[in-house]
């Protein structure tokens, strides 16, 4: 018998995923970071938000969720899946200041401009051992918020962290992002 | 002296120091800090890695780590303190992506385990293969060592 192994894909191509406004930081700019840092814990778990930063166009943040499984599955397929519906049960969302709520969207299969504003989610990847896991997640608002009161909420209810909510002054986010640097001037 | 760190502590939250700016940069690519985290045992740097041709990380190979294909291509980090500490991702801590690239555009993470105890703080970079020289940005230090000072929010990691 013989195996036919297909082409493998252009690596070249897989990098070259388009960005978009609506989904990614601006291209060839260099963020300015806002210090807002925030900290939600659940019995043994918590979710750590913060690691904002600024551009000319949006406002991305970050979520590290560390959680403990009680008593783990000895089966890795069922921990897997466990550790997946964990974490698909972890809701964040974005209210602007004119009180328009945003459900996060998936960071892929969006290439059609979707009306603005859009929260976008993308995961960061994750690590752990049996029991314990780290996820890190990264979330993008487009475009930047008018000023006012700018609000992240969301639950956690798997684990144990219900009803949290991130106060932010939008304008603070404002004036980071006019401070955003680009990478080449000219 | 407290043994190195590899990481971030995982029981304190670290306050942000807002910077920003350009360490390193050529006609084709651009390194550039976003911030600054300030824990109690060390510093947790995050810099934009940006990139004008979208072949550039595929010919780099390994482009973030001490042991790629093509050597010594990786992209080199250093901090110099003041008071003479000195640490690189050549033979220290390694700097760690964030996801992965979109397109012309990586993120990484870099831990600093110590805290300068005094006067600024010089950034190096250098990337062979994107014709980034070595290059240096002075930090003042003394918002970072106001960060680090304060009371750290930390709790119990869960057992």
């Amino acid at each position: 018998m013989s195996f036919e192994f297909p082409e493998p894909p252009d690596r070249g191509q897989m990098a070259r995923r388009s960005a978009h406004p609506w989904t990614d930081s601006p291209v060839h700019e260099v963020g300015m970071p806002v210090g807002y840092r925030f900290r939600f814990a659940g019995s043994s778990s918590a979710l750590t938000v913060g690691w904002f930063v600024a551009y000319s166009s949006g406002c991305e943040f970050q979520s590290i969720a560390d959680f403990m499984i009680a008593q783990p599955p000895d089966n890795p397929v069922a921990l897997n899946r466990l550790r997946t519906e964990l974490l698909a049960g972890l809701n964040l969302h974005v209210v602007m200041p004119d009180g328009t709520a945003l459900s996060a969207q998936s960071f892929w299969n969006n290439d059609v401009e979707p009306a603005a504003p859009v929260l976008t989610r993308r995961s960061l990847g994750g690590g752990g051992g049996d029991a314990y896991w780290r996820q890190r997640d990264s979330w993008y608002l487009w475009p930047l918020p008018p000023e006012g009161a700018l609000t992240v909420a969301g639950s956690w209810p798997g684990v144990g962290i219900d009803g949290l909510v991130c106060e932010l002054d939008a304008t603070l986010i404002r004036s980071a992002g006019a401070e955003s640097l680009k990478a080449w001037t000219d | 002296m407290d043994r190195l760190t590899y990481l971030p502590p995982g029981n304190e939250l670290g306050v942000c120091v807002p910077v920003n700016s350009i360490v390193g940069r050529s006609s084709i690519a651009s390194v550039g800090l976003i911030g600054i985290v300030a824990y109690s045992a060390g510093l947790s740097l995050r810099f934009a890695v940006e990139w004008v041709d979208p072949d550039l990380v595929q010919k780099a190979a390994e482009p973030w780590l001490p042991f790629g294909r093509r050597g010594r291509q990786f992209l080199k980090l250093g901090a110099r303190f003041a008071d003479g500490q000195v640490f690189t991702n050549v033979d220290g801590n390694i700097a760690r992506t964030l996801g992965l690239p979109t397109g012309l555009r990586e993120d990484l993470i870099w831990w600093v385990p110590r805290i300068p105890t005094q006067g600024g703080i010089e950034l190096f970079c250098e990337w062979p293969i994107a014709n980034i020289a070595t290059s240096k940005l002075e930090l003042d230090g003394a918002d970072v060592r106001r960060a680090a000072a304060t009371p750290p929010i930390q709790w119990t990691a869960p057992a």
